[in-house]
């Protein structure tokens, strides 16, 4: 192979900017002393300029329309709509009313107990009640009670 | 690879019918130059964003997404140039050199010069027809560097290929291309 080949193979990558430094003066030198590469590379050059000089085209507008509706998000719905679409969806609730009753089921059955209230005081507080009360103590079923009761706890 | 949005969602790229609108032109004129004809064109770039959409979750943000989608697109014309025998296009096994044939001597150059005012005047015809008499991977390496003026390591990306083939497939698709403008311009004197 001799070496007019191995540059002319490197002359498309010379002419785009894409050789290596290196290589790059490689084939800088040698063009400045080899006609018939020099006359390779404007070959070249010119179906690059032909190439590059290809008018574009441009996509279609009913294309890039189609392909924007297809690709377009869906526009957001006013909350309203949203709301009753949850709330109309049975998926949800079932299992939030199944789980709530699950939950009361099991404080009913192992709660902790009220504390007592103290008689006593209570006891106490109807006696003065009594005492001190203007109103006729048979006329009322609680002024009655506490007569009741002030006399158990009396005994 | 970075965390992407969906692609309904608006991002640095914007939603999926921006892009499509930023990316529609050149990925149709690459599809063009590709399949040679407007409705090859047309499906080519359907199904290139179909999959992009689908696949959206592979794109590397820290990328140009045009070159994610041109490889995509590139691959789907690969896939149908395997699959069918389309009469406008040729092979992939069409008859192509190895890489290492001196291709210089068996595609002599010369004057360029009455050719070039050829295809100047018949540019749009013409160089579609030469360009279609190229194997696919010279087509789509000359396309992408001298019609998309993208660089060697972008058309690498986009092909799958290492720079050095990239290299390789451009010198020689221009060769090739030298070849088939002559026939072309020969062909006009007769006529």
């Amino acid at each position: 192979m001799n070496r007019i080949h191995e540059e002319r193979k490197l002359l498309s990558a010379f002419l785009d900017g894409e050789l290596p430094g290196d290589e790059y003066r490689r084939v800088q030198a040698h063009l400045e002393s080899c006609a018939a590469c020099r006359e390779e590379l404007e070959s070249l050059a010119s179906v690059k300029r032909v190439m590059s000089s290809a008018p574009r085209r441009s996509a279609p507008g009913d294309l890039v329309s189609t392909l924007q509706r297809r690709y377009r998000p869906l526009p957001e719905r006013p909350w309203m709509e949203r709301l009753k679409e949850r709330l109309a969806a049975p998926r949800v609730w079932v299992p939030v009313g199944a789980l709530a009753l699950a939950a009361l089921a099991v404080a009913l059955l192992f709660g902790s107990k009220e504390e007592e209230i103290p008689l006593e005081p209570l006891l106490a507080a109807h006696s003065r009640y009594k005492a001190e009360s203007w109103v006729p103590h048979g006329d009322l079923l609680a002024a009655n009670f506490s007569a009741e009761v002030a006399r158990e706890y009396e005994k | 690879m970075g965390v992407r949005a969906s692609p309904d969602e608006p991002s640095e790229h914007g939603c999926f019918a921006d892009i499509v609108v930023r990316c529609a032109d050149r990925a149709y004129n690459f599809a063009y130059r590709l399949s040679g004809n407007e409705q090859d064109a047309r499906d080519l770039v359907q199904e290139a964003f179909a999959k992009a959409f689908e696949h959206w979750g592979r794109y590397d943000p820290s990328k140009p997404f045009e070159a994610w989608l041109n490889r995509i697109l590139h691959n789907v014309f690969l896939d149908q140039v395997r699959r069918y025998d389309h009469g406008h296009t040729v092979s992939l096994d069409a008859p192509a050199p190895a890489e290492d044939t001196e291709w210089e001597s068996i595609l002599p150059g010369k004057d360029m010069g009455p050719v070039e005012a050829l295809l100047r005047e018949e540019r749009v015809g013409l160089l579609q027809k030469a360009l279609d008499a190229l194997p696919v991977h010279y087509r789509s390496a000359v396309a992408l560097c001298d019609i998309e003026d993208m660089s060697y390591e972008r058309i690498s990306e986009i092909m799958g290929c290492p720079v050095g083939t990239v290299r390789s497939r451009v010198h020689q698709g221009r060769l090739l291309l030298r070849r088939e403008f002559e026939r072309l311009s020969d062909a006009k004197e007769v006529s």
